[in-house]
């Protein structure tokens, strides 16, 4: 069940009214009962694994707080982690060990020796995986103390606005909410509604209809010039971002709805000045959750190398994060094109803070921002490729500098329509923090909030007409 | 070595790694409050503050530290051990 479906939009205000018959400390059941309802929508299957993770990560949290030495505690630990990684890695990554098998077996020209089972994706486990293992965590740093109901635990993993693509909650800032759901306000509902039609624009106006021209030159990469491959990476860039805040904004919108707060996962991402400042600002429940149970104790576990245990913890964080994010090569080499990057930019920060003080912040600045956005764009190949072979293609033609096709193209496209279509994308650029605050803004005057909601109306109404496509992110 | 006497040593810490002598942290200073205060640095104050104070600080600690306060109470405890 999509959130842009009328299924969806039913299914929250049926629970949303519902809530009003229930006392505040048994709203959280009927929040689970939904949750688990629409979890099983995607099979009995999926949802035992999820009802399993559950209680494997709420039973080593209570062992946890049972056990005073700390050697005991590092082996619960690495025991409930490995368990889950097992798991994760049984659903996600099998297929990906075929391929190296594979791989190996044509190096060495012999028939593949053993071909491993390959298990359907259960929706959103790398979500709820790292979220339930984040409280594991939590509970071993002594961040908090262990949750005893099981119920409340049980809804913090699959509460059904977050579980499918995040943002990936803390529980420290969610497992509390669950004790007493206060209905939300009337503004916070006007807040939400307003926030959900923002996603809802992002996503049909925005990301699907840049999904058109992406799509019909990924899926035939030698076809097109260097110069047309240029422009449909920077439209990629934007749809994917368009995509996945729309999706975010509509799972904070519908949790809203329902008094409960989740994280933000952007922070106008294409507004970095560098690579490092992007990371603070892309999928911020995922990076936050890299920074605080990856790179953080791997830094300190090192930190008598001093810059090296950097580089080190740099490293390994964001290997890890491209594996996160599938079972492929190009996702392994985004997370090491990203962990090069970012050490370059350690390496580099005095020298660009010299540069940023002799050059005038009007130049400095929106130059940095444009570069942060083109390294970002072609990093991005890695995200949308098939495949390596794909990339090497995709460079190859990058090279290509053949004006006839690129006219052709443009001629094809309708140049006015292709310049309108960035004219349109710039704006989006350009307004996005300002709708953005006016939207989160539960004292905005009234009367302003009804021009932007009659304008998002419009717009969807014209973006409506170009079809539905599903969320990018729900590949994760 | 007495609580003043720490506060104004870890004081003297953030003053030489941020390269700034009017820099005067609290019980309630985090990360956010101060400017260029990232992983990097934050790693540096760590190894700062055990030269300092001739303490080792181990990552598990480091994990449990919220603010300048939890720091201050981390030392004042390894001191007296």
């Amino acid at each position: 069940m999509v959130f842009q479906s009328w299924y969806f939009i039913l299914f929250l205000l049926g629970l949303s009214v519902a809530q009003n018959f229930l006392l505040p400390t048994q709203r959280w059941i009927l929040l689970l009962l939904g949750s688990f309802f629409f979890y099983s929508l995607t099979g009995w299957q999926p949802a035992i694994l999820l009802l399993f993770t559950i209680s494997i990560t709420y039973g080593s949290a209570l062992w946890l707080s049972h056990e005073k030495q700390q050697n005991r505690r590092y082996k619960i630990l690495l025991l409930s982690v490995t368990t889950q990684i097992l798991l994760l890695s049984a659903f996600k990554y099998l297929g990906f060990f075929n391929g190296l098998i594979e791989g190996i077996s044509d190096w060495m020209q012999s028939p593949s020796w053993v071909q491993l089972p390959q298990l359907m994706l259960p929706l959103g486990i790398s979500f709820y995986t790292f979220q339930s293992m984040g409280y594991v965590f939590d509970v071993y740093y002594n961040i908090r103390k262990p949750e005893r109901h099981f119920g409340h635990y049980a809804l913090f993993v699959s509460f059904f606005p977050q579980i499918q693509s995040g943002p990936i909650g803390r529980s420290k800032e969610m497992l509390p909410q669950w004790k007493s759901i206060a209905l939300p306000q009337w503004e916070m509902v006007r807040m939400a509604m307003m926030l959900f039609i923002w996603g809802i624009l992002k996503k049909f106006v925005i990301a699907d209809r840049l999904g058109i021209y992406v799509d019909e030159v990924y899926d035939a990469p030698q076809q097109f010039s260097g110069a047309v491959w240029i422009l449909i990476l920077f439209l990629y860039t934007i749809q994917l971002y368009a995509d996945f805040s729309a999706y975010s904004d509509m799972a904070i919108a519908s949790a809203q709805l329902l008094g409960i707060q989740l994280p933000e996962n952007f922070l106008f991402p294409y507004k970095a000045n560098n690579i490092t400042d992007f990371w603070r600002r892309w999928h911020l429940s995922l990076s936050g959750w890299l920074r605080d149970y990856i790179y953080t104790p791997l830094l300190f576990a090192k930190k008598k190398w001093k810059k090296w245990a950097v580089v080190y913890a740099i490293a390994i964080t964001f290997v890890i994060c491209g594996i996160w994010h599938g079972p492929k090569m190009t996702f392994v080499l985004f997370g090491i094109v990203q962990a090069v990057l970012l050490i370059f930019e350690m390496q580099t920060k005095d020298w660009r803070a010299r540069l940023s003080n002799r050059l005038p912040h009007w130049i400095y600045q929106p130059l940095s921002i444009a570069l942060t956005f083109v390294v970002i764009s072609f990093c991005f190949i890695l995200f949308r490729a098939e495949g390596l072979h794909e990339v090497k293609a995709i460079f190859s033609r990058l090279s290509c500098w053949d004006y006839a096709s690129t006219l052709d193209y443009l001629k094809e496209k309708n140049g006015s329509v292709l310049f309108g279509l960035f004219a349109m994308l710039g704006l989006f650029l350009l307004v996005d923090e300002k709708i953005s605050s006016v939207i989160r803004n539960q004292k905005e005057n009234p009367r302003k909030l009804g021009i932007y909601f009659s304008i998002m109306m419009v717009v969807i109404l014209i973006g409506m007409v170009l079809g539905k496509e599903q969320f990018i992110y729900f590949q994760f | 070595m007495n609580n003043e006497q720490i506060f104004e040593k870890v004081n003297q810490v953030f003053r030489v790694i941020f390269k700034n002598e009017s820099i005067t942290v609290n019980r309630e200073t985090t990360a956010k409050d101060i400017a260029g205060w990232d992983s990097i640095t934050h790693l540096d104050i760590i190894t700062g503050m055990e030269e300092a104070f001739q303490v080792e600080i181990t990552g598990f600690e480091v994990m449990n530290l919220n603010n300048v306060g939890d720091l201050l109470d981390l030392l004042a405890q390894k001191l007296a051990e």
